[in-house]
């Protein structure tokens, strides 16, 4: 057989071989297909999930907790026990403001809330630090009619990427020979890793090419505004981060000047805006605290919560 | 229109192609599919920009003229006033749209004026088609060239498949192959080979360029001191990046101009196996290499009274700023030329007296040099280049990524252990260790052309490539040499 004809044929059964695995698999859970019927979709991402688990539970939630992935970890039982309010948590991994003004949006048509906490990370108003791609994959794009960027290209919505395909093997990977992970409990709660004494990493090194955002504080200022529009009390804070990754940021010049920059525009446009992006952290520099730099533990997070709510 | 998008891969070319084949049937079947091709290559171009349609419309109807004012010019100082008046011409649309700002830059620090900045895009391709069309206008001034009809000048200048980026293809070697019957009939082996050349481009771009300028990207972008690791990192995939950039781009203008049953230039031979910088020029870029030895180099050479060695490497180096500052409107491209330069001289006065290095040590050292070249040609500073420098050379400090040894073993050896070489760091280092494998240990695109017999596992692996670039193509990125 020719060349041609070949290429054709391995061509078209290639596509036809990489589409049924994205299919099948579905990374990002956008088709709600699960014919593997896996435990978990390793790389899901929880835009969808938690978007999901929200739309179809019955309770009145009251409270809610927004941020990256560092925000996971915050119980909702804790904000309850705090506040008795019936708390959902509705971090998303790689989150920005963006992703902030889309979910209370949501939060907004579907619920009554009274309080509404959101942990900022200080990369989340990195201009560098891009928007999560999955953001406009999911359906949490529909509060963004008109926030979708003009140069969406041809099949940039496309689930049949190379990503998608990667994704996909990373999920069977995972599924067949690794950990799962990401799954959430009842109300959007994280299910904690066993804490063993561990060096607390540094992650996040986008940190070195900061450019401070204010087209993301803008969405924040947003969220604020329509917090006051409908009586909501909203608690804005720092998401803490271990001792020395606060040094890292102190050892560079440049950076400690925005970092100073950004702490001081959130002090001044919010009024419960709350700081844990300080030299007190110091205290906290355990493992018991921290799984990596950025990432709090539940006792951590803890304490976190009972000095925002107490 | 990008080689490497949806709009040009499933929409421009498939069309292109049926309209080619298919007006090159007809009575006057040859001059239809040449005005087709020039229409589709007007289109190609204009997607960008509409708005520089009219300047290499305008182009390429003037120095036309010129090239037939000259032909038809009988006394010699008309001649001579048509051709420098076209030399001039393109060098001002050249000086116009890339160098002003850069020497208004430079005025303004020379005499402490402050003459305003005007904001030029510089149009895409512009180098190259001026570059084709000024050796077509000495050489037609020298009575080397003919003059051609219009419609042939036109695609011989504006073929969408080497417009942007090259290769620069001279018209002796591209004008025949346009008048050629043959060529306008369906070739399934040229087709072939077409589609295997191209896809091999395609792949270069879209899997290893793009996945190493995120890394170079990344370097390039802090603001920290960077540590040894980082800096090699750092350097070494922008290198990376520019040659499958580049060399990606030539082999996808080669397979479409199989496609089209032209063949255009090889650009590339495994440049970095080149043994000297002499060598490297002989594999790296190659047309513009033919251009600027017979158009800059010669020149220069020759305006010199006495043919000696000495004038000879003075020309060298002056060619060689030239063709930095070719590259682009900055004293960083300068001193990318100027280096070349210096290091071509070196090479020469080393053959002169038949010092030789060992192979292995010789492909190193020239290696190196172009590592370290390419970070001066991607730094848009020269401070910037320099931060790297001191980080590769150890003069800042040393820290061991962890993905060169276990953890705890680099713990245990006492190292200083644990920042971060990129952003990625292993899939950096294995991508580095599986490139610098391709470039030194493996065939060339232009070798597995040449071995090409169309079996099936050519078939097979091609398609694998294929799907998974086009998959890929969300990610949509300039060519780097698009900007020069």
């Amino acid at each position: 057989m020719s060349f041609l004809r070949l290429f054709i044929i391995f061509t078209l059964s290639l596509a036809c071989i990489f589409v049924a695995i994205i299919t099948a698999v579905d990374p990002y859970e956008r088709l709600g297909i699960n014919v593997f019927n896996f435990k978990t979709k390793a790389v899901a991402q929880s835009r969808e999930n938690k978007f999901r688990m929200l739309e179809s539970s019955k309770t009145q939630y009251e409270a809610f907790i927004l941020g990256s992935s560092a925000a996971h970890r915050y119980p909702t039982e804790k904000v309850k026990n705090l506040t008795g309010l019936n708390t959902y948590n509705y971090a998303v991994q790689h989150s920005t403001p963006l992703d902030f003004y889309a979910i209370t949006k949501h939060i907004f048509s579907k619920f009554n809330p009274k309080i509404i906490l959101i942990q900022i990370d200080f990369a989340a108003l990195n201009e560098n630090y891009k928007i999560d791609n999955r953001l406009y994959n999911s359906p949490l794009m529909d509060y963004l009619t008109y926030e979708k960027p003009k140069e969406l290209k041809l099949f940039d919505n496309n689930y049949f990427t190379l990503n998608a395909l990667l994704d996909s093997l990373h999920v069977i990977h995972v599924n067949l020979f690794g950990k799962a992970r990401h799954i959430y409990a009842k109300h959007g709660n994280y299910i904690f890793e066993k804490i063993t004494p561990h060096k607390i990493k540094i992650k996040q090194d986008s940190d070195l090419n900061y450019l401070f955002s204010h087209k993301r504080l803008q969405y924040l200022m947003k969220i604020r505004d329509l917090c006051i529009k409908n009586d909501i009390k909203l608690i804005l804070f720092s998401a803490p981060i271990a001792f020395n990754h606060l040094q890292r940021i102190y050892n560079n010049l440049r950076l400690k000047t925005i970092h100073k920059q950004v702490m001081q525009s959130l002090e001044s446009n919010f009024e419960n805006f709350t700081n844990f992006q300080t030299e007190e952290i110091k205290k906290y520099n355990h493992y018991r605290y921290f799984w990596d730099s950025v990432h709090p533990t539940k006792e951590m997070s803890e304490i976190i919560l009972e000095r925002l709510l107490k | 229109m990008l080689f490497n998008s949806y709009i040009f891969i499933l929409g421009f070319l498939p069309l292109t192609l049926i309209g080619y084949y298919l007006f090159g049937k007809g009575r006057h079947g040859a001059y239809v599919s040449k005005c087709w091709l020039i229409f589709a290559s007007l289109i190609f171009y204009s997607y960008w920009n509409f708005s520089y349609l009219a300047l290499i419309v305008s182009s390429i109807l003037f120095n036309y003229f010129l090239t037939d004012q000259i032909v038809r010019s009988e006394h010699p100082k008309f001649k001579k006033m048509f051709f420098l008046l076209g030399i001039s011409f393109n060098l001002f649309l050249l000086g116009y749209f890339k160098y002003k700002n850069f020497f208004i830059e430079n005025i303004n620090v020379i005499f402490d004026s402050s003459f305003n900045f005007t904001k030029i895009a510089l149009p895409l391709g512009i180098s190259f088609f001026t570059l084709q069309q000024i050796a077509y206008l000495v050489d037609v001034y020298e009575g080397i060239a003919k003059k051609v009809q219009f419609h042939k000048y036109s695609l011989f200048v504006c073929f969408f498949p080497q417009l942007i980026a090259g290769p620069i293809v001279h018209y002796k070697e591209v004008m025949p192959q346009f008048d050629d019957h043959k060529n306008k009939s369906f070739i399934p082996k040229n087709f072939s080979l077409g589609i295997y050349v191209f896809v091999i481009g395609l792949s270069k771009k879209v899997l290893l360029a793009d996945t190493f300028s995120k890394w170079a990207n990344f370097g390039f972008n802090q603001t920290d001191v960077f540590h040894f690791f980082h800096a090699w990192g750092t350097s070494l995939s922008y290198t990376m990046q520019l040659y499958f950039d580049f060399s990606g781009y030539s082999d996808m203008a080669i397979g479409l101009g199989l496609l089209f049953n032209i063949n255009i230039p090889k650009n590339f031979n495994s440049p970095f196996l080149a043994r000297n910088i002499i060598d490297f020029w002989t594999k790296w870029h190659i047309t513009l290499s033919q251009f600027i030895t017979t158009y800059i180099f010669t020149p220069i050479l020759r305006s010199f009274s006495k043919f000696n060695f000495k004038n000879s490497m003075i020309s060298i180096f002056i060619t060689m700023c030239i063709a930095g500052l070719w590259h682009g409107a900055a004293w960083t491209f300068i001193l990318y030329g100027a280096m070349h330069g210096l290091v071509i001289v070196i090479n020469h006065m080393m053959k002169k007296r038949k010092i030789k290095l060992p192979k292995w040590l010789a492909i190193f050292l020239t290696f190196q040099f172009i590592n370290i070249v390419f970070t001066v040609f991607r730094a848009e500073e020269i401070s910037k280049a320099w931060a790297i420098f001191k980080g590769m050379f150890g003069f800042t400090y040393v820290k061991f990524p962890k993905g060169i040894l276990p953890e705890n073993v680099l713990v245990d050896l006492n190292l200083n252990v644990g920042s971060l070489m990129t952003n990625n760091e292993n899939l950096n280092l294995v991508m580095l260790i599986i490139c610098l494998y391709i470039v030194f240990k493996n065939k060339n695109s232009m070798q597995l052309a040449k071995e090409f017999k169309g079996r099936k596992i050519d078939a097979l692996w091609i398609s694998f490539l294929f799907v998974l670039s086009l998959m890929g193509l969300n990610r949509v990125s300039d060519f780097i040499y698009f900007n020069f």
